[in-house]
């Protein structure tokens, strides 16, 4: 059999394969790891809309965000987070059951400028409680606004491999770490919306939370008290509070 | 009981004789024979989804696996592994890709989950490892996306694989 022959008959077998439905793709992908499920959302629209509304990919990208290490966020791209795909809602009756919330903030709560001063001082050698100054700890979350197929996939999460959802940020005094949202935000359509009971939040729990932009706003307001001690001028702190002020 | 058989219908008009015991493991015809009150003696079952040479296929692996135990039910934090095809199966699966999606969708139809699972698996290992273009060869897949949304997903994988 000559290879052109070949060739021609392992394309006219090609061409006869019976299609699978989208449940069976599902199926078959939810044996992959996701690297190999980067490659298959290049395949097809098809394929890529199976990965990212029937499988565990996107749980897998979002929730992984926390264990990265790198908070460095090119400044360039700060201009690019849009507002209004976070919503946060502020504490309400009926919303009891979902509390985001943060960790005490010894800094913070701390009315003494000698007390914090002190504080800083002792966290100064400690760099693993520092990270933990600015901790968002979201015990369990509500999915309200969400778009059809973002609600189906994050209620997937929720009923399947989160029980619990726990959001940290790690703040570092040289590198402010929003990345975490800025990472939300270039998901398209993706609409989360926390309901949260800051009451540990002191002063910022009146801050009317609605968007990423309050986000921000919340998270600069944190690490202005841990900046201002530590005299950082960081480009990105400039570049963030042009932001926020904007 | 043993020896109680039941016929299955295929498609193109062929009738096989199957134990009933063997049939159940398709939790199609088990609900046709359980739930619908279908008798095993005097009916014929017919099976519109599917063709003699598949249904042969697919009795082959129900009488193969006939003393297997039932399937665990669909777990989602059970660790899925691709390599855990027996040999068996690793044999009896070496058709060609037609046969391979014909099996698939019969073991869809008759809702058998254990050759479900494993002709997926199957699958699965074909795409492992290949990139997209391969992947598009192997199941002669169009690329239809434009370009911009072309460069849209590579962004968004390239964003994904950020550490």
């Amino acid at each position: 059999m000559s290879t052109a022959r070949e060739r021609y008959l392992e394309w006219k077998n090609r061409c006869l394969l019976p299609q699978l439905p989208t449940e069976i793709w599902v199926h078959i992908f939810s044996y992959l790891h996701v690297n190999d499920l980067l490659s298959v959302r290049r395949v097809s629209r098809l394929f890529c809309s199976c990965i990212n509304q029937h499988t565990y990919f996107w749980s897998s990208v979002i929730f992984d965000i926390d264990q990265c290490a790198n908070y460095s966020i090119p400044t360039n791209l700060l201009r690019h987070v849009r507002s209004a795909n976070i919503e946060l809602f502020t504490k309400s009756n009926i919303y009891s059951h979902c509390t985001v919330y943060l960790k005490p903030q010894p800094i913070i709560n701390s009315t003494s400028k000698r007390r914090k001063r002190h504080l800083l001082k002792a966290h100064d050698d400690d760099d693993e409680q520092l990270k933990k100054q600015s901790y968002l700890r979201c015990a369990s979350v509500h999915f309200e606004t969400l778009r059809s197929f973002d609600q189906l996939q994050l209620e997937y999460l929720l009923k399947n491999r989160i029980r619990r959802l726990q959001f940290s940020y790690e703040c570092l005094s040289h590198e402010p770490s929003p990345i975490f949202l800025f990472k939300l935000e270039r998901l398209k359509h993706l609409k989360i919306s926390f309901v949260h009971n800051i009451i540990q939040l002191d002063s910022f729990a009146v801050m009317l939370i609605n968007t990423i932009r309050d986000i921000v706003d919340l998270l600069l307001k944190l690490k202005k008290y841990v900046l201002i001690f530590y005299n950082v001028e960081s480009h990105f702190i400039s570049k963030l509070s042009e932001y926020v002020t904007s | 009981m043993a020896g109680n058989k039941i016929k299955l219908q295929s498609n193109d008009g062929d009738t096989f004789d199957v134990d009933v015991e063997i049939a159940k493991q398709s939790a199609t015809i088990k609900t046709m024979l359980e739930d619908l009150g279908m008798s095993e003696e005097d009916d014929v079952i017919p099976l519109p989804n599917v063709n003699s040479a598949i249904l042969k296929k697919v009795i082959q692996w129900a009488t193969h696996h006939k003393d297997d135990p039932p399937p665990p039910e669909d777990d989602e934090n059970r660790e899925k592994n691709l390599s855990d095809i027996s040999s068996w199966d690793q044999d009896f699966l070496k058709v060609d890709q037609g046969t391979l999606f014909e099996l698939i969708l019969a073991a869809n139809y008759l809702d058998i989950k254990g050759l479900l699972d494993v002709t997926c698996k199957t699958v699965a290992n074909m795409i492992k490892g290949r990139t997209p273009e391969e992947i598009r060869r192997q199941f002669n897949i169009k690329n239809d996306f434009t370009p911009q949304e072309e460069e849209q997903i590579k962004k968004e994988n390239e964003w994904c694989e950020e550490k």
